[in-house]
């Protein structure tokens, strides 16, 4: 066990915890920090994609004590109050089913957007690809990005 | 005591609700659902959803189907609205009832029912509503009824423009007779069923707030895994509890009934303390199943006739006298249901009342199997219906609820437990297996004049046959004969159940006749169709794929159409072929026809996904057996259709006033046969085999 004091979503946490435990599970199970999400834990379906210093990283396989100074952002700090552009075209574009994996696919387009404001349909291909949706939610996923893209991402 | 008194009293034994305003009572029968009945006498109406009219105002509705993300709960909540008049804002959507034994049918949410239901029970409870809130006020002016108006939450007297709101009504019209046969509106009178809605399940999810069953956090709440033997016969021969208990975090190991449970105070340190178990076992009976061992049983037994399921004139005589026969043989294999939520369960047991959660689509059998694992009467079983993260019938399973219950009799305080993603695989209710045998015999146009469809795979036969012999064409000397043995893998619903396997097969087998005869696919199911609606939609989808225009090299349209659940689907697939034999699939265009559509947007939504599901398991993974356990255990070796992967999805609706149909489980059976078909079309190579092996495809 390990203390580690850690940036989450503009807040100072400390979590006692093994340092090989992944950032997900941190989140999750240690500072009610649900809405990143567990599937597969083995960085193969995205659904617990955060940010580490703006970088989407899978939480699943990113282990507390490689995470350091950098800040985290998780869905629930992505905006106060689901304003964030992201948020809105995914609601406009119905684009949830179960939603299980949708915070990671939002976070996910989120970094991209920030960094690449009007991405070529193959820069969203090849962002996007690493992220599952077992309800099938990929050509609204498509959608709401470029209707996010249109109100601008910073 | 008045109809209107029972019906309170009613509400208040079963849904524990103060019961002021105005109360309606629905019995909804279970005959449309999937799952058992309850030993329940058929004439036993006890009600079991209400629509509660508050003297706040608030429309209250309570039903017992669980929302899974197929967006039903909007769609069911609408009809009420509508046919109430009453301010969308306004409805209140509860939460499924937490006490199922004590309801009024069996709490279980499949077949596709959900608002083929609503459409028939709901909206005239709604529109008694109405009624009463009209007659009500009607007494409150001294006016004549005809003279009230029901819009926008109120009641309008038409000749002195007075209003009173539903609210101010409810207490009153909650004394008057609930009318048997209020008028039900028309389709022109309807102001919201019809018009895309946004879901009222959707806000939370794109913030993170929404509680999964992986997502409830109690006080003092323990987590816990559970090592289990991968064959499914298997047993747990050695475990070292003490290298487990040594892991930081975990708090005990305990031995349960089908495995050892770690229980730890995170869910990271119960999987760690589980690897640390280095548990071993004893496989069982089956040690030496395999998917090659079941279809070389299949082949065989596929050889001989089986017992009939169906048969009409005299197939074998038929087929002797034809001018040409056709056969082939189709293989699809198990397959895992995949929610991206894995499966989970929490419980908490104390003395012998016991309290779940689980998200769950079978409320009613989860709380039936707590009271039994833990040794209780199912009174004393609270059982909390979570929102599921992807269920498309994994979850009409109560496993979830059978380990927590386990794990949580040997654990002080509430404890989560969780299956890891290679458990969810490993311990899954699949789609069966089957092997498929279709023979034709052709007249001298080329049209079927015999038809056998023999169906090797498992008990239960709905599950395993479900569709052929519902299939849509006219078929004279038809004979669908089965061999259902049981071979001990867990199989259960998977959305669409048997039309997943006996479409795919019956709607690639005619692509195969049509092809023989020498005619085009569409013109000749066109020529065979018998069911008039899936005709339309067969027709309407030819038109707008543009059916027969100019492909590239290696590139191809396939058709295919299902009818189950009873909506009627027709899809076109446009496939590219590369030289490697990857299959890209460019296009599917969808026409289907659900009768009346409540939500359209909701239902897009479920089409585009039951395509993706469909095209998953044409084209990327299905579940096999090896060692008499699954081989699958992860995303690395059960890859879903990815986001780059994605065809153009175009959904087209045929309109209608008829009754609401099914509308989550049809879109499944069309894609793999359309897919097939295209991929005939763009190579000449026929597959008969699912998931499609690209090696087949390959060229040079």
């Amino acid at each position: 066990m390990a203390v580690f004091n850690l940036l989450v979503n503009g807040e100072r946490k400390t979590v006692d915890v093994p340092p090989d435990m992944p950032l997900l599970w941190v989140l999750r199970d240690h500072l009610g920090l649900t809405g990143t999400k567990y599937s597969c834990g083995i960085a193969f379906c995205g659904s617990c994609t955060v940010h580490l210093d703006g970088e989407p990283v899978r939480s699943c396989a990113t282990p507390v004590q490689s995470v350091g100074d950098k800040a985290i952002l998780t869905i629930e700090g992505l905006s106060p109050d689901g304003s964030h552009p992201l948020q809105k075209a995914w609601l406009d574009q119905q684009t949830p089913q179960c939603g299980y994996c949708h915070p990671g696919q939002i976070m996910q387009a989120a970094a991209l957007l920030r960094d690449n404001p009007h991405p070529t349909d193959e820069e969203i291909d090849r962002a996007m690809a690493g992220l599952l949706c077992r309800c099938g939610t990929y050509q609204r996923i498509r959608t709401a990005i470029r209707v996010a893209e249109r109100e601008g991402v910073r | 005591m008045s109809t209107q008194e029972l019906t309170r009293r009613a509400f208040l034994q079963t849904t524990g609700t103060a019961g002021a305003g105005l109360v309606i009572a629905i019995h909804i029968p279970f005959e449309l659902g999937c799952a058992e009945e309850v030993d329940r006498p058929l004439a036993d109406l006890t009600p079991n959803a209400w629509i509660r009219v508050a003297p706040d105002g608030l429309v209250h509705v309570i039903y017992d189907d669980h929302e899974m993300g197929q967006g039903s709960s909007t769609s069911f909540l609408m009809m009420v609205c509508d046919e109430m008049d009453a301010d969308w804002s306004r409805i209140v959507w509860e939460p499924v009832p937490t006490n199922p034994s004590t309801w009024g049918r069996t709490i279980s949410t499949g077949g596709s029912t959900t608002i083929r239901q609503g459409w028939t029970f709901i909206r005239k409870a709604g529109a008694q509503a109405r009624e009463m809130l009209r007659t009500a006020a009607a007494r409150r002016w001294a006016v004549e009824v005809d003279e009230c108006v029901a819009r926008h939450h109120a009641i309008i007297n038409e000749s002195s423009g007075q209003t009173l709101g539903y609210g101010e009504l409810a207490e009153e019209a909650g004394t008057l007779p609930v009318p048997d046969d209020p008028p039900l509106k028309t389709h022109a009178q309807y102001w919201l069923v019809g018009r895309d809605t946004p879901r009222l399940d959707l806000p939370p999810k794109v913030t993170g707030k929404h509680t999964y069953g992986m997502d409830l956090r109690l006080p003092g709440m323990l987590f816990a895994s559970v090592e289990r033997p991968p064959a499914f016969q298997g047993k747990v021969t050695r475990f070292d509890a003490a290298a487990a208990r040594a892991v930081p975090g975990v708090v005990d190991v305990v031995e349960i009934e089908g495995g050892v449970a770690v229980v730890a105070r995170d869910t990271w340190s119960a999987f760690k303390g589980r690897e640390a178990l280095k548990a071993e076992f004893d496989p069982g009976p089956n040690a030496n199943q395999s998917t090659e061992t079941l279809l070389a049983r299949a082949r065989e037994m596929i050889q001989q006739p089986g017992d009939a399921e169906k048969a009409e004139g005299d197939a074998l005589g038929a087929m002797a006298r034809a001018a040409k026969t056709v056969e082939a043989a189709y293989d699809t294999p198990f397959l895992d249901h995949v929610p991206m939520e894995p499966m989970n369960a929490t419980a908490w047991v104390r003395g012998d009342q016991v309290e779940v959660w689980s998200p769950t689509q079978a409320a009613t059998l989860s709380q039936r199997t707590a009271a039994r694992v833990a040794g209780v009467e199912p009174s004393n079983v609270v059982f909390h219906s979570l929102l599921a993260g992807g269920a498309f019938g994994r979850r009409l399973n109560a496993d979830d609820t059978e380990y927590a219950v386990k794990v949580a009799m040997k654990v002080n305080g509430p404890v989560q437990v969780v299956w890891t993603r290679e458990d969810t695989f490993r311990h899954g209710f699949y789609r069966p297996f089957t092997l498929q045998w279709l023979k034709a015999g052709l007249d001298a146009e080329g049209y079927p004049m015999a038809w056998i469809h023999r169906i090797y795979g498992q008990p239960p036969r709905g599950t395993t046959t479900g569709g052929a012999v519902d299939h849509p064409y006219n078929l004279p000397n038809f004979l669908c004969d089965n061999h259902l043995e049981d071979f001990q893998i867990p199989i259960g619903a998977w959305r669409s159940v048997g039309n997943t396997q006996t479409g795919f097969a019956v709607e690639s087998f005619m692509d195969e006749c049509a092809h023989a005869a020498g005619k085009d696919p569409f013109e000749y199911r066109r020529h065979l169709m018998k069911v008039p609606r899936l005709l339309r939609c067969l027709e309407e989808v030819a038109e707008r794929a543009q059916w027969g225009r100019p492909m590239g090299p290696r590139q191809g349209q396939g058709i295919a159409a299902w009818t189950c659940f009873t909506a009627y689907v027709a899809m076109v697939a446009e496939v590219t072929v590369a030289d490697d034999g990857t299959v890209k699939v460019d296009r599917i265009v969808s026409v289907s026809d659900h009768g009346t559509i409540i939500n359209p947007e909701a239902v897009r939504s479920q089409i585009e996904g039951g395509i993706v599901l469909a095209l998953t398991a044409t084209l990327k993974a299905g579940v096999h057996i090896r060692n008499g356990a699954t081989l699958e255990t992860n995303f690395h070796d059960h890859p879903l259709l990815a986001f780059h992967e994605m065809p153009t999805v175009e959904v087209h609706f045929i309109p209608s006033t008829e009754a609401a149909c099914g509308v989550g489980e049809p879109p499944v059976p069309p894609p793999p046969p359309a897919v097939c078909n295209a991929i005939f079309a763009a190579t000449g190579v026929r597959i008969r085999k699912l998931p499609i092996e690209k090696g087949l495809l390959r060229v040079g």
